[in-house]
């Protein structure tokens, strides 16, 4: 397809880590028009988990008596040791959230501890495991959450002082849930246009060319390029679920550092279910490597081959920084995919 | 940030369903879509229905692609 | 080397390169070993002699499309074929866990009897140990064998030559987690495991044949790396001649794998002169295509052709898949 020639060069970010994936797997970056630069966001949950958190897991995780769930993308995260829970014998894979009541029920004389990551896409699901542990009347069952928020980090990143991003790739699936609304705030109150967009290389090349447009025209807007799944108002039911499970909380990012609002926590009426709670957890703090450039990448800085680590200490196979450790981090991306 | 797989819903239990697709059938959650039907295209996430495919705008959205992309110039 | 040993170091992937390539190659020293071939070419009997071991440690040992049995017969089998043999001996053996049934034994050592008779090999030597409960994980096998050499095969490429896939891609290790516990999922989706002595059989009467090999752990792509990494040429893949099952294709959307890098344990890469490439593929049966080819550009690296007609490396696997929601 032929892009429009962009007046100026311009930088445009995808905040999700699917699309990050998408876009090094196709090969876009090399038939992009030279003035257009692709940088990728803090869209990989388990990237922006402070390490320290899963430092405190592995350390729970020594307890026998504990069985933790989670998704595979959080079992394969080093800890500050590079020891992995994966490695672990009381650590069971989750495909589903559900997967935590059957594991519950067939283990009574167990401690279940779901691990919950993932941004809106992921929080409805995580809000009914919650709600169905609560009408199956689960004694054993805890959820420790470290599920995040998009739009507090994109503000974050526009209201860094260096920040020179033109335009967005939205995420399409957050934006199932949260509808086309939920990005509004980008042309706004940021004056930046952003395109909501599925996966496919055909949908991701179809946005970058709409970003291109409005940026060109100085006319920035939502626009929608995956309305075969994505709504203005999003799903409204999941949306509710949410609520009714969890309230907002100031939340600790790696590489972005605290963000206002950013987090979801369990409301009180289902504290019983808190793991922060029963375990008595403390809070988490940053301790990033040193040397390691993530803190910029994540905020689109800098790309992965400027930190001085990539690929001689850090590899996806002796991860150092949270880019490197999932498959879906903007440096795994880079080191897997391109030359 | 978040895997989805398209699904068609083969029979549906209360909140729960059968989404199948090449033959490979996996056991979701409808809870975010109360009205879907058996036949109904559906976007997992993590086990979870997360919203229909609207079947007119994806045909739509096809043939803009195969238009844009794949048209002999 | 890390310090201890990882999960990763047995995916077949980077860490399992380097270990076998630091640790053992560099202790072991011999012609034989240094090629790194599935299976060893020894010289200084009446007749080449091609040996191979390889240990079976599959969970769950019992998938659809076959067992450990069969998988541990037709590995070794297989190993010997892609280094230009036909097998002849076997050896087995078993390492059991205390309380494994032994009906469960039964059933695999039917299937072993079942793929040896198949190959027309005889099991004729073995051993069997017993460890504590929960001291091994159910059975464990490991099995040598021994062929002759009727085929050289040595890896004198030539810019063009054509990258050949004996079938569709993924399969053997798309059910092995389709037939995990945690995993639940439903299909008929079943292993491609099988006996590669035929397909070998119809390459070797080629004689523009290059190179053989059974694109096991760490899947095609980790395969065609090790073909062309010690070599002065680069290989380049088309995705869209890649050839993918729809189910195995849905599985590996479902869990957010890459079947580039998922096993086969019935399929064959052959490198091949490109003249004879059509015939080759012909004689193989329509499951077999030509998936990319030998090029003097990026040397040692291998490139792939995505769909939208750009160009990315491939790397080896690094680290064992696990399903992914992100």
């Amino acid at each position: 397809m032929r892009f429009s020639k962009p007046k100026r060069p311009i930088t445009l970010m995808e905040i999700c880590g699917t699309h990050t994936m998408a876009i090094a797997k196709s090969g876009i970056k090399n038939v992009l028009p030279k003035e257009v630069k692709l940088i990728s966001g803090p869209g990989c949950p388990v990237c922006v988990t402070p390490s320290s958190a899963i430092d405190m897991i592995l350390e729970l995780s020594k307890d026998p008596h504990l069985l933790i769930c989670s998704y595979g993308d959080l079992l394969r995260i080093p800890g500050s040791q590079s020891e992995t829970l994966r490695a672990r014998p009381n650590v069971r894979l989750c495909l589903s959230p559900m997967d935590a009541i059957q594991i519950a029920q067939n283990n009574p004389d167990k401690i279940i501890l779901f691990i919950g990551v993932g941004f809106e896409t992921t929080a409805p699901g995580s809000a009914v495991l919650i709600q169905e542990a609560r009408r199956s009347q689960l004694k054993n069952f805890y959820f420790y959450s470290l599920l995040k928020r998009t739009q507090p980090a994109i503000c974050a990143l526009l209201e860094k002082e260096k920040t020179q991003i033109d335009g967005f790739l939205c995420p399409g699936h957050v934006a199932v849930i949260i509808g086309e609304k939920g990005f509004e705030f980008l042309p706004c109150r940021y004056h930046r246009p952003g395109v909501i967009s599925g996966f496919e290389p055909e949908d991701i090349l179809v946005s970058i060319e709409a970003l291109i447009q409005m940026i060109n025209q100085e006319d920035p807007k939502i626009l929608n390029t995956y309305d075969r799944l994505v709504q203005q108002e999003g799903n409204t039911i999941a949306q509710a679920q949410i609520e009714d499970v969890f309230e907002v909380e100031d939340s600790l990012w790696r590489g972005l550092g605290t963000l206002p609002d950013s987090g979801y926590r369990l409301k009180e009426k289902y504290q019983d279910f808190d793991a922060r709670q029963h375990f008595h957890l403390p809070g988490l703090e940053n301790k990033e490597p040193e040397n390691c450039q993530c803190a910029a990448i994540l905020c689109g800085e800098k790309a992965p081959s400027q930190c001085p680590l990539f690929q001689t200490v850090c590899t996806p196979q002796d991860p150092v920084g949270p880019c490197m450790v999932s498959s879906e981090g903007a440096c795994a991306a880079a080191y897997t995919y391109e030359e | 940030m978040c895997l989805a797989i398209p699904l068609t819903i083969q029979k549906i239990e209360g909140k729960t369903a059968i989404g199948t697709a090449n033959g490979i059938s996996q056991k979701i959650r409808i809870d975010f879509l109360p009205d879907c039907q058996p036949g109904d295209d559906v976007m997992v996430h993590a086990g979870f229905a997360i919203e229909k495919i609207d079947a007119q705008k994806a045909q739509e959205t096809r043939e803009l692609y195969q238009e844009i992309f794949h048209a002999v110039q | 080397m890390k310090n201890n040993i990882t999960l990763d170091h047995g995916s077949g992937g980077l860490l399992t390169s380097r270990l076998i390539e630091q640790e053992i190659v560099s202790r072991f020293q011999n012609p034989s070993l240094n090629e790194l071939k599935d299976a060893a070419v020894l010289e200084h009997f009446d007749q080449d002699i091609v040996f191979s071991t390889d240990s079976f440690v599959v969970d769950p040992w019992k998938f659809p499309g076959g067992d450990i049995g069969k998988l541990a017969v037709c590995g070794t089998v297989n190993d010997i074929c892609m280094a230009g043999g036909l097998p002849r001996y076997l050896s087995c053996s078993l390492i059991l866990e205390e309380g494994f049934p032994v009906a469960d034994l039964q059933t695999i050592l039917n299937s072993m009897k079942e793929s040896a008779q198949q190959a027309d090999v005889s099991i004729v030597t073995g051993d069997t140990k017993v460890i504590e409960h929960q001291k091994g994980h159910q059975i464990w096998i490991n099995t040598a064998g021994i062929g002759t050499k009727i085929k050289d095969l040595d890896y004198k490429y030539q810019e063009g030559d054509a990258v050949i896939l004996s079938g569709s891609m993924a399969r053997h290790g798309a059910s092995v987690f389709m037939a995990r516990e945690d995993i639940q999922l439903e299909g008929n989706l079943t292993s491609d495991c099988a006996l590669l002595i035929d397909q070998a059989r119809i390459a070797f009467s080629f004689s523009g044949l290059r190179i053989l090999r059974d694109p096991t752990r760490g899947g095609v792509a980790t395969t065609c790396l090790e073909l062309i990494e010690h070599s002065s040429w680069g290989m380049e893949l088309d995705e869209k001649k890649l050839p993918i099952d729809s189910d195995v294709q849905t599985l590996c959307d479902l869990l957010g794998f890459d079947p580039l890098y998922l096993a086969c344990e019935g399929r064959m890469l052959a490198i091949i002169d490109q003249h004879q490439a059509d015939a080759l593929c012909s004689a193989l049966g329509p499951q077999a295509s030509i998936i990319g080819k030998i090029t003097k550009e990026h040397p040692q690296k291998l490139t792939l052709k995505t769909k939208i007609g750009a160009t990315r490396m491939l790397r080896k696997l690094s680290g064992q898949p696990l399903p992914r929601i992100c």
